[in-house]
């Protein structure tokens, strides 16, 4: 591939300016950078997939063959031999309405001369070859049946059929939990390996380039910034950029994080939890019990991490301490105060005590308010700002406290960046001085760089007022550099209870030494 | 009034979208031609002159449409008829977004047995059998404009309530919907500050879909003979007075039916062209 550039109608900057690069045979090499640094446009580009409404310039050469400007009947033949693509999002990637065999099935029945039943073998063996469990089951159910891990593993099956020489994996494990997710890129690794197939792996995550790529491409507003081995790259990064990406990147053997405000008064006891759904299939109605029987609490300028694979019901804890979710069991205490489970019986001081950061920024901010106007309405329902002189000076201070430019005030939702927009989620929790913070994930949607910024914030304004933290995460790099005892959640209940230091030192549940041993590291050279 | 970001944006989209403007242009011209015609001619609309009757349209003595079986004046009648077309389908419209969105932000919010509640009752109106509801209701009281207004709003609002409903069932799962409530906003002040400003770019979308049906429906009450009452008089009956004596004076039936075709023409292309652009993943150019 060489001097792709890609460029968007009406848009002034080119999604990819001048990118080249080029990858042999069983290769593998992987593209990192942050989101909207053109990677997925790269490989979109490479499998002719791009809208009508790019313009696109430069080459790309496939097996010797052009893509940039081929016909749609050579796309075709390129893809149904050559090439193959498997995408972020396995739960979109699938067709609901048809059976995971049948959606094989269709693709090797395009080659002459496959009757149905010899597509049915080989879709089973193929399946059988990306470590699916009983395969014959598989080929028979309905992507919705599929856990996550295992839908990414037929859409790879699906990726394998026509032997491609290359393989272009979009992000392929940013929707999956972390143990699941080493086991792909095992799977990946083993299977570049076997079939002599190269690999273009695209992440915004070190961690996976680093565990599935020899090779490293770092790009950043379309254009190469830094190329080599991944080895070397990590451990001596020539471009400045790279090196922010590097630091940015979570670590789990950072050092200890010290935390002044931390008292031993307990600020948040939950007792005996139980959170159950009624499911209802079909006719019959089922329970299905989220948090069980669950005990945890929070001291005063305390921040417990809540860990836990997504399902294991970290989430609806946070919810339901938060009073958005109902428990069916069980006791919430705050300082003093029984708290009761709905939010609308609880008292409008206790309301004030207990606010919460949520994952999506976007989704979090009313996107028909300004920016002052979200920051105004707590102050407004708790009085705490009486006129409108002193209205405007705490809306100007709570901005200069996230790090935001007073001028951002008069803008709309839309108008600001995910950490911007975080940012005054995080403004308008802390406007009202609460004492405990729940952020549920509220770092999981940023990128990397931002969510160290956030980090810091969160960090800083903790310390600075004392402020408890319920951390609800998947990440245990964030985990390690922010909380002071960490809790580890499996299928609704506690598991593990540890100080950080224990936690990562000396893990004594055996799930807390899966998850530890599946988050990716980056393979740096020994100095 | 401060506009939200999601109607600021559709205006930009929609007056860049060319079949939007044409209707927009059309629209405003008929509507403008409407408001000062009558004045620019010498004729009313109630005289009637038998001398004059049934003159086809002809440049001289200004009788651009000529006139009706009683001698009055059809281009001042027409525009006459378009202005009260527009003001019953805007007041209408305007009667059944109130009712429809206050109702289906309400049952949509409050959810649980409350909007299964409201909603069955939607369901049970929708299966009356409403031209026949407004026979009645034009029967037992006098017949008044506003009266037609209500009646027809009345029955409009049944489809807003349900699409209403449709998107507070979605906006009310958005985190700020949450944030507002742990903050402790009260749920009147979370229906109208968070929710409602939020459906304002369905609702500005489903009011052009709705103002052609609202004509439609005061055509056909009025060509039933149930609408307006003389001397006033709407496109629904000159269509229908013109249907009457349409083979002596052709002119009678189309003039009035073609206005009556272009406004239901232009708004209907308004509607689809402002749901083109509105759209997020439409590729609206």
């Amino acid at each position: 591939m060489s001097d792709l550039r890609i460029r968007y109608g009406g848009c002034e900057a080119p999604a990819v300016d001048g990118l080249s690069f080029s990858l042999g045979a069983s290769d593998s090499l992987g593209i990192v950078g942050e989101s909207g640094a053109g990677k997925s446009q790269t490989a979109l580009a490479i499998m002719g997939l791009l809208p009508d409404t790019a313009t696109i310039s430069g080459s790309i050469k496939v097996d010797g063959t052009e893509v940039v400007g081929a016909s749609k009947q050579t796309l075709r033949q390129l893809r149904r031999q050559t090439l193959s693509m498997i995408f972020q999002d396995p739960a979109t990637a699938l067709n609901p309405y048809l059976r995971v065999g049948a959606q094989l099935d269709k693709i090797l029945r395009m080659r002459p001369g496959m009757s149905r039943k010899a597509a049915a073998q080989k879709s089973i063996s193929l399946l059988e070859r990306v470590g699916l469990p009983d395969p014959e089951k598989q080929y028979r159910a309905f992507p919705h049946q599929l856990s996550g891990g295992m839908r990414q593993r037929a859409l790879i099956a699906a990726a394998l059929i026509g032997d491609p020489a290359l393989i272009v994996a979009d992000e392929p494990t940013t929707a999956l939990d972390v143990t699941v997710q080493a086991q792909i890129l095992e799977l990946l690794r083993r299977l570049q390996s076997e079939m002599n197939t190269a690999l273009l792996m695209i992440s915004h995550d070190l961690g996976v380039i680093s565990q599935s790529a020899q090779n490293i491409l770092v790009i950043d507003k379309g254009k190469t910034i830094e190329e080599g081995r991944c080895t070397e790259v990590f451990s001596s990064p020539q471009h400045p950029h790279t090196a922010r990406l590097l630091e940015a990147a979570p670590v789990i053997d950072a050092e200890l994080p010290k935390n002044p405000a931390r008292s031993d008064d307990v600020l948040l006891d939950v007792q005996d939890i139980t959170i159950g759904f009624r499911e209802r299939r079909g006719w019959r109605h089922r329970n299905f019990v989220a948090v069980d029987s669950l005990s945890i609490s929070v001291n005063k300028g305390e921040v417990v991490a809540v860990v836990g694979e997504s399902g294991s019901g970290k989430t609806s804890l946070a919810r339901s301490i938060a009073g958005l979710l109902p428990a069916q069991h069980g006791k919430l205490q705050l300082l003093t105060n029984r708290l009761p489970w709905q939010v609308s019986e609880r008292s409008k001081s206790v309301r004030k005590l207990l606010q919460m950061v949520f994952q999506d920024p976007v989704s979090s901010l009313s996107p028909a308010m300004r920016v002052a106007q979200i920051l105004a309405e707590p102050l407004t329902v708790h009085q705490t700002a009486v006129g409108i002189d002193d209205m405007q000076k705490a809306v100007a201070d709570i901005l200069r406290r996230v790090g935001l430019d007073a001028d951002l005030k008069d803008r709309y939702p839309h108008e600001l960046s995910g950490g911007q927009a975080q940012r005054v989620a995080i403004a308008r929790a802390l406007i009202v001085e609460p004492s405990l913070l729940i952020c549920d994930e509220a770092l999981a949607a940023l990128d990397g760089s931002v969510r160290r910024e956030i980090l810091a914030l969160l960090k800083t304004e903790q310390e600075r007022s004392g402020l408890s933290i319920l951390l609800i995460t998947h990440d245990l790099g964030v985990v390690r550099e922010i909380s002071d005892r960490v809790v580890v959640m499996f299928q609704g209940k506690v598991c593990e209870t540890a100080t950080n230091e224990m936690l990562f030192a000396s893990p004594q549940h055996d799930y807390t030494k899966k998850l530890l041993a599946a988050v990716p590291r980056l393979a740096r050279r020994v100095a | 009034m401060k506009l939200s970001p999601a109607t600021k944006n559709g205006i930009k989209l929609v007056t860049g979208n060319r079949t939007v403007r044409a209707c927009l242009i059309i629209l405003s011209g008929v509507l403008l031609l409407s408001l000062i015609g009558p004045f620019a001619s010498r004729h009313s609309v109630e005289a009637i002159n038998f001398d004059e009757s049934l003159i086809s349209p002809t440049f001289t003595d200004g009788r651009v449409f000529g006139t009706d079986d009683l001698g009055r004046d059809l281009f001042v009648r027409t525009m006459q008829g378009i202005r009260l077309t527009m003001a019953v389908a805007v007041v209408a419209t305007l009667v059944s977004l109130l009712i429809g969105v206050t109702y289906g932000v309400i049952a949509g919010y409050a959810g649980g047995k409350l909007d299964a509640l409201m909603m069955r009752l939607v369901d049970g109106l929708y299966a009356m059998p409403f031209i026949f509801f407004v026979i009645l209701l034009m029967v037992v009281f006098e017949r008044s404009m506003l009266l037609i207004f209500v009646a027809i709003g009345a029955i409009n609002w049944l489809d807003t309530a349900r699409i209403v409903r449709g998107q507070t069932l979605s906006l009310k799962r958005r985190a700020f919907v949450d944030a507002a409530r742990l903050t402790g906003v009260p749920s009147m002040r979370i229906i109208f500050r968070h929710i409602v400003p939020n459906l304002m770019g369905v609702v500005v979308i489903y009011i052009t879909l709705t103002i052609p049906q609202i004509i439609l429906f005061e055509s056909f009450l009025s060509f039933l003979g149930l609408g307006v009452q003389e001397p006033q008089a709407s496109l629904g009956s000159l269509v229908s007075g013109g249907v009457d004596s349409m083979e002596v004076a052709p002119w009678m039936l189309l003039i009035p039916a073609s206005f009556l075709a272009l406004i239901l023409f232009c708004f209907n292309f308004l509607g689809d062209g402002l749901r083109d652009a509105l759209d997020p993943r439409g590729d609206a150019t």
